[in-house]
């Protein structure tokens, strides 16, 4: 099957302006993820793969900016740079399209709020013209059903109406009706009965601008809108049940202190999975979790995986992992990433030195342990050539001035190296 | 939907936050101090509300009563409590009584006012310069610096004596301060074009008639008037700097980055998360503030340049007290002439103090849920 890439980086360059110097955190970082596969970046402490994933969500923290570089996302229906984007239709696309998992998911859940209104919250961001027309059909027929028919010509007219509001199911028929005046008009001759709480979702679902959204958005603050909450609670539970929390019910009322750690990390999986986004971005999501949860939530990321369709972007340094769950693999050292390749691809013959030395260094039993001699640079002066070339036992007399390329060494195995004629 | 459904259906959807408040008296009933504070204020409230009822007034009801009977025998002394003057008279013949009791009100009125107004631009300020920082942050605090450079009281004082009586007041001017405010906070939340370009339109409108403009009408700004603005204009930089200390620290908190991530605007950023994890300091700072406002006010009432002469103040009161303080026999002798209004005055203000100690160990959200 031939699968599109979903999200291409290429040539990422970001750089943090600090008071100590310039640290080049990211020094032409290239990563593609395909449709519906699991890419697993892998490195060091501090060598940019938060930043990278920051950077896919441009949302790199003040002292860093993004210099150089395209981030093009292909989820929807063209081809678009992030970089080149406004900052409105990049908010619109973060939580929708993209989203993230974190790492501590306690500190990233408002400790005010209930579950509940967390995740509501994401709904009403991207979600909330679809739960308003929910609420008004079900308000309506709730209405319809109200009022009893009394003789034998009021039934037949009611069943009359009933047909046609099940007619107005069809969503996309639906929206076009909504988005005109003409509806209200239509519809009072169809006498489709509507009240106070309907007008006001209408009215909110009718605001198109910017402003009349906000002066929509400031009256309707004052109003207890019970059928949208009901709705944005069934949604709630929904996807609170396909992260296989247990009691849903429940566990929607309750307050982020109140959850354990795995289920917190549940939590926060179902949040980002409001929108069934197209890139899921999992920054090291097990990392602050004991060893039996940390095998639920990845069994619940590979399953969701395959319910959704959307591809992931796993960050973690825990190499078991990795081959547990990833398909392809992308190494990074120092700002750089050094090689992609095939999850079995990676274990069997890695290619780079310093993936060879990685994969050397897992603990075994029996055996001694193994290390990669030397330190992690400095990003502020980086070295010259490639940077990894102080501590490679293959070290060569172009690694020390000529940055290697990233290319295909063989199908789908990407390296930057010298040894494999990355001088070219 | 009938009505005791509907009663029904709000009662079970309220029913947690009831719990919850169940929870905050629970707390607040365990402790003395809190029952005291609680008692106190609840004092003051039936007094200002009874006391058309306490005590009767006579034409306006903020001015203190003469007893002229007493000033014809061409004595101007306090005389002691009587059962005609439960609490005696003052200088000049002033009933006591009546101004300890029109005397709360006043309190109230400076305390709440000044309170909510001071906190309001407070929390504005404050939160968009600690949200937005660089440039903005820079320019809002080092404003809020200068006034806090200065001794508050002092400053409030020369404030007082600077304001005019008369503030002439034209469409054009209101028109332009509004314009200026609603272009800031615009500016400060980035929104469309179109409403900008409204506003631009306005302000310039504002500015060129500014100049043409007749004087619709004078706003005469009474004595207290000028009081209440001096001490607003004196304490908002305190809660500005609060909030925003308390801003800058949940700027940072992980949860703000997940909104971030997840799509939120600025606006809903800062009334969804921000605001509710910074907001209870500051609230209970406000509370006790209360008391000290009345405190700041008796004293500008005591040198003589807060209250008009004659106005139910307890700061006035006292003020008078000292006319007739010669000497250890005349203390003596007038004793009850500041004792009462300076009991009230420190019963004011402990009340609060208590209830804002009561209020930071309820709404702490650490503290609550345990």
């Amino acid at each position: 099957m031939a699968q599109r890439n979903i999200v291409e980086v290429q040539d990422l360059e970001v750089k943090f302006y600090t008071y100590s110097g310039v640290v080049e955190a990211l020094d032409g970082v290239n990563i593609f993820i395909k449709e519906g596969e699991i890419l697993g970046l892998v490195g060091e402490t501090g060598c940019g793969k938060s930043v990278t994933s920051l950077s896919i969500m441009k949302l790199v923290p003040p002292p860093g900016r993004i210099e150089g570089g395209r981030i093009i996302l292909s989820g929807g229906p063209k081809r678009q740079d992030i970089l080149t984007m406004g900052d409105d239709s990049i908010r619109l696309m973060r939580g929708k399209d993209i989203s993230m998992i974190f790492q501590e998911p306690r500190a990233y859940l408002n400790p005010v709020y209930t579950v509940e209104n967390q995740i509501s919250e994401v709904m009403y961001v991207h979600r909330k013209n679809e739960l308003l027309e929910k609420s008004i059909t079900s308000l309506q027929k709730k209405l319809m059903e109200k009022r009893k028919p009394r003789s034998e010509e009021q039934r037949a007219k009611f069943e009359k109406q009933k047909a046609e509001l099940e007619k107005r199911k069809g969503a996309e028929e639906h929206k076009a009706k909504l988005g005109e005046p003409e509806a209200d008009l239509e519809e009072k001759a169809a006498g489709i009965p509507s009240n106070y709480e309907i007008r006001i979702y209408k009215r909110m679902l009718r605001a198109r601008s910017r402003t009349s959204r906000l002066i929509a958005g400031f009256f309707s603050r004052f109003i207890r809108k019970r059928q949208l909450t009901a709705e944005a609670r069934k949604e709630v539970v929904r996807i609170l049940k396909s992260v296989e929390i247990p009691d849903p019910e429940r566990v929607a009322g309750m307050y982020p202190h109140e959850l354990s750690g795995g289920m917190a990390q549940r939590v926060v999986i179902a949040m980002a999975l409001t929108c069934n986004p197209t890139l899921l971005i999992a920054d090291e999501p097990t990392t602050n979790l004991d060893v039996t949860v940390q095998a639920q939530i990845l069994n619940l990321i590979r399953m969701l995986k395959k319910n959704i369709g959307s591809s992931i972007l796993y960050i973690t340094h825990d190499l078991g992992v990795v081959a547990q769950s990833c398909d392809r693999v992308a190494v990074m050292y120092a700002g750089n990433v050094i090689e992609t390749a095939d999850v079995f691809e990676t274990f069997s013959s890695p290619l780079h030195p310093y993936t060879r030395a990685l994969l050397e260094s897992i603990p075994r039993p029996g055996e001694p342990f193994k290390s990669i001699p030397g330190m992690v640079p400095s990003l502020i002066n980086p070295l010259k050539g490639c940077r990894f070339h102080d501590r490679c036992s293959y070290a060569m007399e172009v690694c020390q001035n000529v940055k290697p390329a990233f290319m295909e060494v063989k199908k789908g195995h990407y390296v930057s190296c010298h040894l494999y004629g990355g001088s070219k | 939907m009938n009505l005791k459904e509907r009663w029904q259906e709000f009662k079970t959807g309220l029913r947690p936050r009831i719990a919850e408040w169940r929870f905050m008296l629970k707390r607040l009933r365990k402790s003395y101090l809190a029952m005291t504070g609680i008692a106190i204020i609840l004092f003051f409230v039936g007094v200002a509300i009874l006391a058309p009822v306490l005590a009767p007034p006579h034409g306006d009801p903020m001015m203190i009563p003469k007893d002229y009977d007493i000033e014809t025998l061409r004595t101007q002394e306090p005389t002691p409590p009587t059962i005609r003057h439960i609490f005696g008279t003052i200088d000049s013949q002033y009933d006591l009584y009546y101004a300890c009791i029109w005397g709360t009100i006043t309190a109230f009125r400076i305390g709440l006012l000044v309170v909510v107004v001071s906190l309001v631009i407070g929390l504005l300020v404050g939160i968009l310069a600690a949200f937005y920082g660089g440039l903005l942050d820079e320019a809002l605090m080092r404003f809020t610096d200068i006034i806090i450079a200065f001794p508050g009281l002092i400053l409030a004082m020369a404030l007082v004596l600077a304001f005019p009586t008369t503030v002439p007041l034209s469409v054009s001017n209101v028109l332009l301060a509004v314009s200026i405010i609603s272009m800031l906070i615009l500016l400060a939340f980035k929104p469309d074009r179109r409403l900008l370009l409204v506003n631009m339109l306005v302000l310039i409108f504002s500015v060129v008639s500014v100049l043409y403009s007749p004087i619709v009408f004078d706003l005469a700004l009474q004595r207290l008037d000028k009081v209440l603005i001096a001490i607003t204009i004196v304490g908002w930089p305190g809660y500005a700097r609060l909030i925003r200390g308390e801003v800058l620290r949940v700027k940072n908190e992980d949860y703000i980055e997940a909104s971030r991530a997840s799509g939120s605007t600025d606006s809903r950023i800062i009334m969804k998360h921000i605001l509710p994890n910074s907001i209870y300091p500051v609230l209970i700072v406000a509370t006790l503030d209360i008391g000290s406002i009345v405190l700041t006010a008796a004293a500008l009432s005591f040198i003589g340049i807060g209250a008009p002469d004659g106005y139910a103040d307890w700061g006035q009161v006292i003020s008078k007290a000292q006319l007739w303080m010669n000497g250890p026999g005349e203390i003596i002798k007038n004793f009850h002439t500041f004792f009462i209004p300076g009991l009230f005055i420190a019963l004011f203000v402990v009340g609060w103090n208590l209830l804002g100690d009561a209020l930071r160990d309820v709404l702490d959200p650490q503290l609550r849920r345990r």
